[in-house]
């Protein structure tokens, strides 16, 4: 089909923006990882926040889409096509974002020639490629609109999209050195995907509506809607859970709590409590409200943008206390450090900020994947002009 | 290249190093290139070439002493450990000789003889070659002599430049004058030495035999930093129950490792000390029949003059080395019921006022008994902001508990004016007590592992002197130099003496300025190079153009240092330098030609017996290292019995040459500046402390980028002197005073004495952007300290300063 | 079996670096990093003091790998770089290695550092044992137990160059050895034994 004029400019501008990280990631294989902001203090940073809030993304279009299937919500069938295009882009994305940070890309092989499957990292592997050949199977399946092989493979898919972040989570969450070490971890992840992947399937439906590949009546929007309520309260109740745990003995994990809520990680904590669960939540929980596409888009944007917040906060706060300290620290190994002086080489606690080069590099995977997404749906999906709708009553105007 | 790399120095050095190719910057710019070389090569060893090994011994005057086994590997040190030539005990070596990897590739190595360029200080210069550097030395010392006179030149070397090679010829052939140590950490002593006549203290045994001690007292000697192999003989001694009562106004590391932290106000030691003393006396804690058979306090003293009673004669006093007068003491023998001779007493008094000849006379213990009566340690305490209950339970330590140790360690105390006071005071104590000549007991400085432990080295035969060379009086020591009129215009140093060797730089800058000729030669660009119209490069300790270079003895060893490394760029041996500026007088002909030539006649003309029969082929054969057959085991007591060198051969506490100052028996003093009823306090509140770091020995290392990278420098103050000049932690921070001033990071640390501030004593110029530590301190030397065997001490650490944000 | 580790006497350790920078010269650890580093505990500063003045308390821990027996790095490494070799210590495969830093977030002791950058030596060429491999940027390392030296026989360099014979070497297996008796001495410890991760090297205070 014909892409419109903005829709082209769109793509040149994602085309422009992936071609730059490109570029920053090749100076980044040539010089090493020194050009982030991580040190050996702070070993993950940007990429793995992005990974992980990726993940979640994508296991939420997933879950959505083979929950039409599964639970048969008929009313979810119809945007299940978008939502597994949307979820292959997001895996794919989170993939593309672990191996920018990889420090040793070129010794990549050794994963499949000497596995070792007591790593959650492995796990992560396994369940990422099942998991991406699943959603291409359901793609091409949906293409051929061979229901009946979709709907057996939402049994399969289902599960594995639960578990695809909770393995991610596992990564963290098994890690009995830091504060991540928590059985809520996964199911934490899962929420996180779940009210972040329904967002962001609401959002891209809704571009997608507005380019004409896919129908996004009120309706929808307000059951989806509903449903994000539903999860963004499901992930709050399990961050409660969580916190409280970790400050009711006043001790073991009370440094990282006080990090968390009045820290350095404390903007990204009280950022996602307040405008990734609590306003959404408000806004959604009204229901004339979830007819309302500027509100929905409203939450929709907070509940990712709070997930991308949770990421930073789970992921850094572990980094910030080591867990014996003292003066003059652990050395970070940074590119200051190599020439610097006792103050770059040590630091007594966890700090990060991503590069300018960092912060391309994630840029340009996403605008990699955006362009993917689009140039996916405008070849997967069929225009709604063109499609065979016999109702026009409830076709959508755009807002 | 190197002007590049040197951003840390700015345009100084690149100047200086203009023309040089820096070493160290080959592996910057190679490292920092970004490469994809080598992503699929596997990990290998890094190399596999041949390997030699090197026997170099380190440092001298850390009083370390450790030999080294360098591994050299394609022209390079690649790793030092200690020789495993010695015995368990000494083989060892400290962070230093591992910083030695890092330290000899230093950017700052002086690569090429240089001359100055802009103005003295500026640190202009350019290259020019041996030739015309040792043409200008010689033609601008001669020019020098035949103005003003032959001591119109002044020869300075550094401790490290004089006792690792072991000669300082120049001086003797031209005729000019010359100086060994002098001015600095000797107050305690010189406090001491006429008590015992022993240059420091009754250290007899080695720091091994404190095994033995019941208690140690730890004054102002931070070993855990700067004596570090030897404290291994504190821990030894706690683990066998010894009680170490570190004093020092800092937390310092040696202080985190003691059973006791005192921390007396700076300056007040002596204060601390007569209240200790005070309690001893006082509560009769001493032992009566030893300090009347032991000590001078028996001997009369005229009530009236203060003069002892008795004849004189002429002593060679064993230090000063030449004759003076001495008194013949007489003493009250109470069964003559008359004042006999000391020596002819049967039963003499201890104490009391008797009349001989209409004159009234007093013991010196009723003397010393009214001297400080006043310094009770509720005296003490007030003055130096320890509880008097410390104060007496450290004497009941020091004089109930067993063999006791009072080390002092060259520092502290000794840069304060009042130091000798302290020294005086720790003597009686000492006296009082009987605490030393017995195992497990000893006063004195022990760094170095013990003041005599001597004992164990061998002397080595000195290169013979032609006939009618000497050097030229020597009337103004170098510290005064700058400020009491004297005859030099013309100077050569080896190493930064000037810089190091007295306190207040401006006062030295400002010398070095107004003098016709500054010659240097040194390894690294230290900041008396700056100075310099001339710089020599010099090799390090690990380069030799010969294979094996200078003889020492050290841990009962005697060790030939062999060559590491070839003499990297340009630089010369030591030896080398003085034979060619002697080649101008062409007086080279009576210098050793080699090291080797000079090692020779050391061992073949020395008559030691320890060292009979050992030739320089032995040592060669045996690897550079020879352990001394009669050496003896550092830990037994008797080994180096403590002599008491005085004229009666006691303990002679009085001082009657200090009359005059009032301090003839201890009398407590403020130091000269730092104390808080000085006025200048109001304006300059915090006593400003330098101290030695682990990551230095005194400047040098202070270019070791291995070190730079653990240690950062700071100025440290407590948090409530910080905050309540509104400072905080990594600040940059002026601290100044009416000498002058410098800029430091501010370290906030509890370890700080309030009221204090403290900082590891001077890097280099390149490193100290903001000004040397050493333009604040004080360089002026009170009257009395000049009557001191070891002449006056510059107080370095007696100095009052303000602090503020920069 | 062996299991080689050490156990390091605290109440001897000055703090002086010795080991950390003998472990630097003698594993040619490039700058800005260390395998083995002596910290003040619970202070922000090189020689820092715990509470307030004059009641100051200062206690050196050097940190290194604690050659776990139940290593979390070596769990959690996908490619099987970091294994325990059989004896006992744990080690890097660095051919293996693929930089993902599991390890780093996974040891409790933060005793890894990773080459972030390709390795700068300011004194311009590799130092210390020549059968010690070089690392490459990408590569995570870390304490070896200095087992190119100790294969020969000798100690590893950071026990031989403490000046405060602090440190004590051995097989924790063979219960006469000096480590072992070192380690079964009043006031023996481990690091975080809540960790689980049964560090073989012992501290005694």
């Amino acid at each position: 089909m014909q892409l419109t004029a903005k829709t082209k400019g769109a793509c040149i501008v994602l085309a422009l923006l992936a071609v730059v990280g490109v570029g920053c990631w090749v100076f980044q294989l040539l010089n090493g990882l020194g050009v982030t902001g991580m040190s050996n203090v702070n070993s993950w940073g940007l990429y793995i926040c992005m990974f992980m809030l990726f993940v979640g993304l994508s296991a939420g279009g997933l879950i959505v889409a083979s929950s039409a299937h599964v639970f048969n919500v008929e009313s979810f069938k119809g945007v299940a096509k978008p939502a597994v295009i949307l979820s292959t882009v997001c895996i794919c994305i989170a993939a593309a974002l672990i191996l920018v940070d990889l420090g040793g890309i070129q010794r990549f092989w050794r994963l499949f020639t000497g596995p070792n499957f007591m790593s959650p990292l492995m796990w992560d592997v396994c369940i990422i490629m099942i998991y991406l050949v699943i959603n291409i199977l359901d793609l091409v399946w949906m293409g051929k609109g061979d229901e009946g092989k979709v709907r057996k493979l939402s049994y399969v898919a289902l599960p594995v999209a639960i578990l695809v972040h909770s393995v991610t989570a596992w990564i963290f969450g098994l890690q009995i050195a830091r504060a991540w070490y928590t059985a809520i971890m996964a199911p934490i992840f899962v929420a996180s995907a779940l009210d972040s992947g329904l967002a962001l399937l609401l959002l891209a439906l809704m571009v997608l509506d507005k380019m004409g590949l896919a129908k996004l009546d009120n309706g929808l929007m307000a059951s989806l809607g509903k449903l994000l309520a539903a999860f963004i309260a499901v992930d709050a109740f399990f961050i409660l859970c969580e916190v409280l745990t970790m400050a009711y003995p006043g001790a073991g994990e009370a440094a990282a709590l006080s990090q968390m809520l009045t820290g350095a990680t404390a903007p990204f904590f009280w950022a996602e409590v307040v405008g990734g669960l609590l306003v959404p939540f408000v806004v959604l929980a009204v229901a004339k409200n979830r007819e309302k596409r500027g509100a929905v888009v409203f939450a929709s944007v907070l509940v990712v943008l709070g997930v991308a917040c949770k990421r930073a906060w789970l992921l850094l706060t572990s980094f910030i206390t080591p867990n014996v300290a003292g003066g003059p620290g652990i050395t970070t190994g940074t590119l200051s450090a190599q020439t610097g002086n006792a103050t770059s080489v040590w630091a007594t606690a966890g700090s990060y900020a991503p590069t300018v080069l960092e912060v391309l590099i994630v840029v340009g995977v996403i605008a990699l994947g955006a362009l993917v997404f689009i140039l996916l749906c405008s070849k997967l999906l069929v225009h709604v002009s063109q499609a065979e709708v016999a109702a026009s009553e409830d076709a959508v105007q755009v807002v | 290249m190197s002007g590049e790399i040197s951003s840390r120095s700015g345009f100084t050095r690149r100047d200086f190093m203009k023309g040089a190719t820096a070493l160290g910057a080959i592996g910057m710019v190679a490292g920092g290139m970004s490469t994809a070389s080598g992503w699929f090569a596997p990990a290998k060893a890094i190399a596999d070439v041949q390997e030699t090994h090197c026997v170099v011994p380190h440092l001298v005057h850390c009083g370390g002493g450790c030999t080294l086994d360098c591994t050299v590997r394609e022209g390079r040190m690649v790793n030092v450990q200690p020789v495993a030539l010695y015995d368990e005990r000494n083989r060892k070596q400290c962070l230093r000789a591992v910083g030695e990897i890092s330290n000899t590739y230093s950017v700052d190595r002086i690569q090429t003889p240089l001359r100055r360029v802009g103005e003295r200080g500026e640190g202009k210069f350019e290259q020019i070659s041996w030739d015309e550097a040792i043409d200008e030395i010689a033609t601008a010392f001669k020019s020098a002599q035949e103005k003003y006179g032959k001591d119109a030149v002044f020869i300075k070397k550094t401790i490290e430049a004089m006792n690792s090679h072991g000669f300082n010829f120049i001086p003797t052939y031209i005729g000019c004058q010359t100086e060994a140590l002098s001015g600095i950490d000797r107050n305690i002593a010189n406090g001491m030495i006429p008590a015992f006549m022993q240059p420091h203290g009754l250290a007899a045994d080695s720091v091994w035999a404190w095994e033995d001690s019941k208690t140690i007292i730890n004054i102002a000697h931070n070993q855990a930093e700067t004596a570090i192999v030897w404290f291994e003989s504190v821990a030894v001694a706690r683990e066998n129950g010894a009680k170490f009562i570190d004093i020092d106004p800092r937390f310092s590391p040696t202080a985190s490792k003691s059973d006791q932290w005192i921390s007396p106000i700076p300056g007040q030691d002596p204060a601390l000390f007569l209240g200790v003393l005070n309690a001893m006396v006082s509560k009769g804690w001493y032992d009566e029949q030893f300090v009347v058979a032991n000590t001078s306090m028996p001997f009369l003293v005229d009530a009236e003059t203060g003069a002892l009673l008795g004849d004189m004669e002429q002593w060679m006093h064993p230090i000063a080395k030449k004759e003076v007068p001495a008194r013949i003491p007489m003493v009250w023998d109470t069964a003559a019921n008359s004042a006999v001779v000391y020596s002819a007493a049967t039963s003499p008094a201890l104490e009391g006022e008797y009349v001989v000849d209409g004159k009234k006379v007093v013991t010196q213990f009723t003397l010393l008994k009214k001297q400080i009566g006043d310094y009770t340690p509720a005296w003490a305490a007030a003055k130096s902001g320890v509880a008097e209950d410390v104060i007496t339970g450290l004497a009941d330590r020091y004089a109930n508990h067993g063999p006791a140790v009072i080390n002092w360690g060259m520092g502290g105390p000794d840069k304060f004016t009042n130091g000798d006071i302290l020294g005086h005071t720790l003597a009686i104590m000492a006296a009082l007590t009987g605490n030393y000549g017995k195992r497990g007991a000893g006063i004195g400085a022990y760094p170095g592992g013990g003041g005599m432990n001597s004992g164990v080295a061998a002397t080595f035969a000195t290169w013979p002197t032609a006939e009618g060379f000497k050097p030229a009086a020597h009337p103004v020591p170098f510290f005064d130099m700058p400020v009491k009129e004297n005859n030099v215009h013309a100077v050569m140093f080896f190493g930064d003496v000037p810089f190091l060797q007295r306190g207040n730089a401006n006062e030295t800058a400002a010398w070095l300025k107004s003098l016709d000729f500054v010659a240097v030669a040194e390894i690294y660009n230290s900041t008396v190079c700056s100075y310099a119209d001339i710089v020599l490069p010099s090799t390090s300790r690990f380069e030799c153009a010969e294979d094996w270079k200078a003889l020492r003895s050290l841990f009962g060893n005697v060790t030939l240092q062999q060559k590491a490394l070839e003499p990297m760029f340009e630089a010369k041996d030591d030896l080398e330098i003085e034979r060619l500026i002697l080649a101008k007088w062409g007086y080279d002909q009576y210098l050793p030609k080699t090291y080797e030539e000079l090692a020779r006649h050391q061992l073949s003309k020395s008559t030691d017996k320890k060292i009979e029969g050992l030739t320089f082929e032995k040592l060669v054969a045996e690897g550079g290292v020879y352990h001394i057959p009669s050496a003896t085991d550092p830990t037994v007591t008797g080994a180096n019995t403590p002599v008491l060198k005085t004229h009666t051969g006691r303990a002679e506490l009085y001082y009657e040459n200090l009359i005059e100052y009032g301090q003839a028996f201890p009398q407590f003093e403020e130091p000269s500046e730092a104390y808080a009823d000085n006025p200048l306090a109001e304006k300059y509140p915090l006593i400003f402390l330098t101290g030695k770091t682990r990551f230095r020995n005194h400047s040098y290392m202070s270019n070791t980028p291995w070190f730079h990278q653990m240690y950062g420098e700071p100025l440290m103050l407590n948090p409530v002197d910080a905050n309540a000049r509104g400072l905080k932690d990594g600040d940059t921070v002026r601290v100044f005073n009416d000498r002058g001033e410098f800029t430091a990071m501010l370290q906030v640390d509890e370890s700080i004495r309030p009221g204090s501030a403290y900082m590891a004593e001077e890097r280099f110029l390149q490193y100290s952007p903001g000004g040397l530590m050493q333009n604040v301190t004080n360089s002026t030397c009170i009257p009395r300290s000049y009557t001191g065997t070891h002449g006056a001490q510059v107080p370095f650490n007696d100095n009052l300063v303000e602090i503020k944000k920069a | 079996m062996t299991k080689l580790a050490l156990v390091i006497n605290q109440q001897r350790c000055i703090g002086c670096q010795a080991c950390a920078l003998s472990c630097k010269m003698s594993n040619n650890v490039p700058d800005g990093m260390m395998w083995n580093r002596v910290v003040s505990l619970d202070t922000d500063h090189i020689d820092g003091a715990r509470d307030t003045f004059p009641n100051l308390t200062r206690e050196y821990l050097p940190i290194a790998c604690q050659h776990c027996e139940n290593p979390a790095c070596m769990r959690v490494c996908p490619t099987g770089a970091t294994y325990k070799d059989d004896k006992g210590r744990v080690l890097i495969d660095y051919d293996k290695c693929i930089g993902c830093r599991m390890c780093m977030a996974a040891c409790p002791y933060n005793a890894r550092v990773f080459n972030w950058n390709e390795p700068v030596r300011q004194v311009g060429f590799d130092y210390g044992d020549k059968d010690v491999p070089a690392r490459g940027k990408g590569i995570m390392e870390k304490c070896t137990l200095c087992h190119e030296r100790t294969d020969r026989g000798e100690d590893p360099m950071c026990v031989v160059n403490c000046p405060m014979r602090a440190r004590v070497y051995g097989d924790l297996d063979d219960p006469n050895s000096a480590a072992s008796k070192a380690a079964r001495e009043a006031g023996a410890y481990v690091l975080l034994p809540e960790m689980g991760t049964k560090p073989q090297v012992h501290y005694v205070k």
